[in-house]
């Protein structure tokens, strides 16, 4: 064995305390950051999984806002549909690395039946062949089948339909129908009667996942308002009639202020109304042609395109180019996890924060108990440099020191730490409130050892022990020969 | 006037010195003709002490020649260890010039200072300073580690395995210090002093903490390996029991050379260094 690390080795061994007290914060420390990184690391690599696999696809695209949207009706409103939906998805038809792509409405609503509200629900309106290829079994229904092209339903959320049995004493079945409503700004409240084709949820969905439901696209783009007008005025500004007259039909309000001109000249009697005959409700009301086009859905009216695809963000923005890119944005699944993928990041930033302060006090220690050890010795050290040992050979032998310590108590504190999280792995980490079912995905995590931590926390420890084997070495290297001659 | 062949063989020692601690110092061969191998003109040391100037050796001279075990005695505070620190290279003279083995040393840098210390001279420390951690053998061996060794494994082991024999410690090879007595520390002190072959072992004083059978047989070693191995032994002492077995004695009082004589021939002789400030006894 070199001398260095023999010298090393046994004075590490013959001042116990001093080495545990810096081995035990070592491996404090060492053990703190696989745990957190490998838990954290779980938890966002299972999130991403979760929501690429259930939600989001591996890429979004959607239409810019101004505005801040988002892609669970929860966390805010949807953006404006797709303006050039035709186009992109004739884009992603020939693009090479698009697996697959569907495209997926986003809302908001509340449930109702006879008179009584029973909850809100999450909808998200899909086109059911496309959805279900690309996402097939994600939504396990526990009762029921999937939706099928053309037709109007919803696959109702278990939980809220748990829920409503609870809090009403309501037993929704399969084939039974709940109101649906919801308002916007295009079209105000409306309001739709569903049969429940199906009843599931997300696998593992957790906090607001669960109460996740999926309805017909038609439905949803009543719901949030989504007319051929409105879309047209925002992708294509197509010029609309929105005159008065156009509006309700040939009789001005400003031809005349009398009831007689605002009604006609004998409302009842002029609109030749017989008990005999159906009332003609087209002569009452007039031409309703403009508003039947403003109250008309539009099929290719889309908040998001979610794609499964090999291509990253900018591959796919290249994919686009070709099309009036300015008011699309691609966005990835951590945009889509929202508030939720700010929490789990939010929480590595602080974990990571609490790591670093952890480090830096680590430092210190090492530092102060290494620079005692260093003042107890210079007889030692004086006699190394009197009987012609370099300055580079003490500066070794501290090294030496240092990094055997860290490296010997840090393969501890990754021994600890990957035990611990085998243990955390086998009786699973329990989620005890709302946010940590979000973060977990589910009521339990079950964390997997991170290589990347490993290999950080070997870093780290590398860095830990230069560092604070800097000062305590310019210290030794300070110590003259002559200190060999004091007198003890 | 030398003789030319004498001339030569001095020559490439001095270049050989000079090559292995680095130092590009002119060779003075002429002063090395009477075969000094420690030699100190005019040499000064003066410590800062607050506001005030300490003079601890003021314009010392002697020449020390090679083989000589030597003695720089004096009471406490006469400036022995501070001449034996110069002459050890481990501090720095204010002033004058000391010449180690044909090199000035105040021409070299820490690195070739450090080599010198390596190659040419072994230390004796009054508490022996040995590495706790390691064994006899291993404190022995060690000054092998801390630079070039021309030998092999095989020569290194026979020659440490010589070493602690020499010094009576066969037995104890394996033990760590803090399982020996005094004087066994100071004869493994002894023993690692010599490993690198040195010309000069520097003893500061390597019997005060030994009782006075234990100091004799301490002396009696070192005279041994002196004579053995052509070493040359500078220690400093107040004891007059082993001044008296110099064959080279160095007195110093208030930090001047007051005795400088070789008991062999007879009557001390005058110090060498500046007569106006010797006392002769």
């Amino acid at each position: 064995m070199n001398v260095l690390w023999k010298i090393a080795w046994r004075n590490l061994r013959e001042h116990k305390t001093k080495t545990l007290i810096i081995g035990l914060l070592v491996a404090f420390g060492v053990s703190l950051m696989v745990i957190g990184n490998s838990v954290l690391e779980s938890i966002t690599q299972g999130m991403e999984a979760s929501f690429v696999d259930n939600y989001t696809g591996d890429l979004i695209i959607r239409n810019t806002y101004d505005e801040p949207v988002a892609f669970i009706g929860a966390f805010g409103a949807a953006p404006p549909a797709i303006g050039s939906y035709t186009d992109v998805i004739g884009t992603l038809d020939d693009a090479a690395d698009v697996n697959a792509y569907t495209p997926l409405l986003s809302g908001i609503a509340s449930l109702n039946q006879d008179d009584e509200a029973l909850s809100i629900a999450m909808l998200w309106g899909i086109q059911p062949s496309s959805y279900f290829e690309m996402f097939p079994d994600k939504f396990r229904l526990s009762e029921g089948r999937e939706l099928t092209d053309g037709e109007t339903g919803i696959m109702l959320s278990q939980t809220i339909v748990d829920a409503v049995q609870i809090e009403h004493d309501i037993v929704l079945n399969i084939g039974d129908t709940v109101l649906v409503s919801g308002r916007n700004d295009i079209t105000g409240t409306k309001i739709r009667e569903l049969p429940i084709i199906g009843i599931g949820e997300y696998e593992n969905a957790a906090g607001i996942f669960d109460l996740i439901s999926l309805v017909d696209a038609s439905t949803l783009r009543a719901l949030t308002g989504l007319t051929a007008v409105q879309v047209d005025a925002i992708s294509t500004s197509t010029p609309v009639d929105t005159s008065e007259d156009a509006l309700f039909g040939g009789s001005s309000i400003s031809d005349a202020n009398s009831e007689d001109a605002l009604f006609g000249g004998g409302f009842v009697r002029d609109a030749d109304v017989s008990t005999d005959d159906a009332i003609d409700f087209d002569n009452i009301l007039g031409d309703t042609s403009v508003r039947d086009q403003f109250l008309a859905l539009d099929n290719n009216a889309w908040h998001f395109l979610l794609v499964d695809t090999n291509l990253r963000e900018g591959g796919l923005e290249q994919q686009l180019s070709g099309l009036d890119t300015a008011s699309l944005e691609v966005e990835t699944w951590r945009w889509g996890a929202g508030v939720l993928a700010d929490l789990a990041f939010n929480l590595q930033t602080t974990l990571n924060i609490i790591i670093v302060v952890i480090v830096i006090v680590a430092v210190i220690i090492i530092m102060n108990t290494l620079v005692i050890s260093v003042t107890e010795r210079l007889a030692e050290i004086g006699t190394i440099r009197a009987i012609g040992g370099q300055k580079g050979f003490v500066r070794r032998m501290i090294m030496s020191e240092v990094l055997t310590i860290t490296a010997l108590f840090g393969l501890v504190g990754i021994a600890v730490g990957s035990a611990t999280i085998g243990l955390l792995n086998a009786i699973g980490l329990p989620a005890s409130n709302f946010f940590l079912q979000v973060l977990f995905g589910g009521s339990t995590l079950r964390p997997l050892l991170s290589i990347s931590s490993l290999w950080l926390s070997l870093g780290g420890i590398v860095v830990v022990g230069v560092v604070a084997s800097l000062y305590p070495t310019s210290v030794a290297l300070g110590v003259s020969p002559v200190q060999a001659m004091q007198k003890r | 006037m030398a003789h030319p062949r004498q001339r030569q063989i001095l020559t490439l020692a001095l270049v050989t010195t000079a090559y292995k601690t680095g130092s590009h110092a002119p060779i003075r061969i002429e002063r090395y003709l009477n075969m000094a191998i420690v030699s100190l003109k005019d040499v000064e040391k003066i410590y800062p002490l607050g506001k005030t100037k300490v003079r601890a050796l003021g314009g010392v001279s002697f020449d020390i020649e090679k083989g000589d075990f030597v003695s720089i005695a004096g009471p406490s505070g006469s400036g022995k260890s501070t001449i034996l620190n110069l002459i050890g290279c481990i501090d720095t003279a204010s002033s004058g010039q000391v010449v180690i083995n044909g090199v000035e040393t105040s021409t070299l840098n820490d690195k070739q200072i450090t080599n010198l210390r390596h190659e040419v001279l072994g230390f004796i420390f009054q508490s022996f300073n040995l590495i706790p951690v390691l064994s006899v053998y291993e404190n022995v061996e060690f000054p092998l580690l801390l630079g070039k060794n021309p030998m092999s494994k095989q020569e290194t082991k026979t020659w440490i395995n010589y070493l602690i024999d020499a010094v009576g410690l066969d037995k104890w090879s394996t033990h760590k210090p803090n399982e020996l007595s005094g004087g066994q520390r100071q004869r493994v002190a002894i023993a690692r002093a010599l490993a690198t072959k040195p010309s000069i072992v520097m003893a500061d004083e390597p019997t005060a903490n030994l009782d006075s059978v234990t100091s004799e047989a301490i002396i009696d070693l070192m005279k041994k390996m002196n004579r053995e191995l052509e070493t040359t032994f500078i220690f400093s002492t107040h004891d007059q029991d082993i001044v008296n077995i110099a064959d080279h004695v160095i007195r110093l009082q208030d930090g001047l050379v007051v005795q400088d004589y070789k008991p062999s021939n007879g009557t001390p002789e005058p110090a060498s260094s500046d007569p106006t400030e010797q006392v002769v006894a």
